[in-house]
């Protein structure tokens, strides 16, 4: 009871810093407010088709932002209680490097021009495929799924940045690949269009339906693969529509924005922490909270100017950080301990 | 109502746990399974209750192959309270005893009374709102067996639900489990204790090596020559005592 109560108060005050970070992306920028705000009464009359930094830039990069803050918060919290393992996300299991391979291959054969809804089947793919090898080849020892889980996801992960080099260092002549395929990999809101949006929208809303349909299955599933038999859950059949949802989430956010690394892990942890492992409070609040947080990040470097750092080095950089903080902080009333 | 099993046999890379073990249960009865360590009592429980898939044989609950049955139906007839089931993610007793409701549903008016029944009756009630991780081994035992209640299963397994506990909880569970068989569930539980199984089991299974060695109630099978062969210790009639078998 004193958790829901506080659960008002935590989506409350996450709404609140969600609703502060749009209105700031709104309205910050170069072209000044009422420049903005004029074009955009005379395109809503119909007088204007120019070009308007309110319509077709910073809507565009907002819905981005919350779609991938909500999309990596959420996959993260669905795969901890998945596995059951609190250090598991996207991009320590390796699927975040699975869809990057995928997408880099993508620029590589530069069908991105051509097929501009290649870029996030691609990712999506990438990401699906790799989350089925890591979990399959972890289960290939009886009893140490959970203990292989981990160590798999970092040798997969290895391998894939492995060829990633590979195929960057192949292509070092191709200096404006290189460019485009490093600034993706950094994670960057820079630019953002309506098209971003729409390679990125869909695969997220059906994504975190899937998690929320799933709500009480991640429950069950969160004490472990026989007391979820137990109980009555289908395992496997819900944890390859979970796999699905994860690889759409991560998907969209890879292809719209690039890698976030870090931000999967962290966020749902405190989330956790704060408000115990209830799926039916730990999604919405980890959407929420995880929009909120991206957009705050975005607002951060845009206010403070840092034009050399991008939102992925920035997420990077706070969650590690944060997370070596809680790994060797003493432990006292949490809800469980990584 | 009857639970039957034939020929029942797990294999983990073609080891047999249990092999070849045919039982019949019946309802209003308590029925205790006893073994020595690695005999195969988890393995069979785990196995009845479709969790396990068994290697060879079949599971027969009134008449119907429980193979055939879906996972939800499965747990509608069957529920298994584990033996201290490790604790990943620190849920209060209210969310954990709901759990069990996942086969009728999770948020119905019906499974807030069912669920608020079970705890009233294993005596949890006042702990509801208490993370897991709060409770006393014997209290956390309670909250499985009213998650068990919750899921409205005939039949209950349980995995030596007393380990662990004092005496006063032992006899707490002991008489719960009692009036669940007098309200005609069929229990049956893996148990170590020879003085428990004696004092609340109605038929005792003994199980040797993955195999049923034999059945029945206690006067008719517990015999100096079975603790000897099964658990290698002698049983002096006189004292009470039991001492240490040659091997």
């Amino acid at each position: 009871m004193k958790r829901q109560k506080n659960f008002t108060y935590w989506l409350l005050g996450s709404f609140l810093l969600l609703c502060l970070g749009s209105i700031f992306t709104l309205i910050s920028g170069e072209t000044p407010w009422e420049k903005v705000w004029e074009g955009f009464i005379l395109h809503l009359q119909g007088k204007s088709n120019l070009w308007n930094p309110l319509l077709d830039e910073r809507i565009p990069r907002l819905i981005v932002l919350i779609c991938t803050g909500a999309s990596l918060a959420l996959s993260g919290a669905v795969m901890q209680s998945m596995f059951h393992n609190p250090l598991a996300s996207p991009s320590v299991l390796g699927i975040s490097s699975g869809g990057c391979l995928s997408v880099i291959l993508i620029f590589i054969f530069d069908l991105r021009y051509t097929y501009p809804y290649a870029l996030p089947l691609a990712a999506f793919a990438g990401c699906f495929v790799t989350l089925c090898l890591v979990y399959s080849l972890s289960r290939l020892q009886e009893g140490k799924c959970l203990t292989n889980l981990i160590l798999t996801g970092i040798a997969i992960s290895t391998l894939l940045i492995a060829v990633q080099g590979l195929l960057l260092y192949a292509l070092r002549d191709r200096w404006q690949l290189i460019q485009t395929i490093t600034e993706w990999e950094a994670g960057s809101t820079i630019d953002r269009s309506w098209q971003h949006v729409h390679m990125q929208l869909p695969l997220t809303l059906v994504g975190l339906w899937g998690c929320w349909l799933y709500r009480e299955e991640l429950n069950i599933l969160a004490l472990g693969e026989e007391e979820a038999a137990n109980l009555g859950v289908n395992v496997q059949r819900v944890r390859w529509r979970l796999f699905l949802c994860i690889s759409l989430l991560t998907g969209g956010a890879l292809a719209a924005v690039g890698m976030i690394a870090f931000f999967g892990l962290v966020l749902p942890h405190i989330v956790r922490r704060l408000q115990g492992p209830d799926h039916l409070i730990l999604i919405p609040l980890c959407m929420v909270a995880g929009a909120a947080v991206l957009t705050f990040f975005d607002v951060c470097l845009r206010f403070f100017e840092w034009h050399d750092v991008s939102i992925g080095n920035l997420s990077a950089i706070i969650g590690g950080s944060f997370f070596l903080f809680l790994l060797f902080r003493p432990h006292k009333n949490l809800a469980y301990s990584p | 109502m009857s639970f039957d099993i034939h020929d029942l046999t797990y294999c983990i890379d073609s080891h047999p746990l249990i092999q070849e073990i045919s039982l019949s249960f019946h309802s209003g009865i308590l029925y205790g399974i006893l073994g020595p360590n690695g005999s195969g009592k988890s393995t069979l429980l785990k196995t009845m209750s479709g969790i396990w898939k068994p290697t060879k044989g079949r599971i027969i609950w009134q008449g119907a192959d429980l193979s055939q049955f879906s996972r939800i139906a499965m747990s509608q007839t069957l529920s298994l309270v584990p033996q201290n089931p490790p604790l990943y993610f620190d849920f209060d007793v209210y969310s954990m005893v709901t759990m069990g409701r996942y086969a009728h549903g999770c948020r119905t008016p019906e499974a807030r009374h069912r669920v608020e029944d079970s705890l009233r009756r294993v005596d949890a009630w006042q702990l509801r709102d208490q993370l897991l991780s709060q409770l006393s081994g014997g209290e956390r035992q309670r909250i499985y067996i009213a998650r068990a209640l919750a899921t409205e299963a005939p039949i209950l397994l349980l995995d030596e639900p007393t380990s662990y506990l004092d005496l006063r909880h032992q006899l707490e569970i002991w008489h719960l489990l009692r009036l669940l068989v007098t309200e005609g569930k069929l229990v049956i539980v893996a148990v170590h204790d020879l003085l428990a199984a004696q004092r609340f089991c109605d038929q005792l299974v003994v199980l040797n090596r993955g195999r049923c060695q034999t059945s029945g109630t206690y006067a008719d099978i517990i015999t100096p020559d079975l603790l000897q062969e099964v658990f290698g210790v002698i049983h002096d009639t006189n004292s009470g005592d039991f001492k240490l078998a040659k091997r």
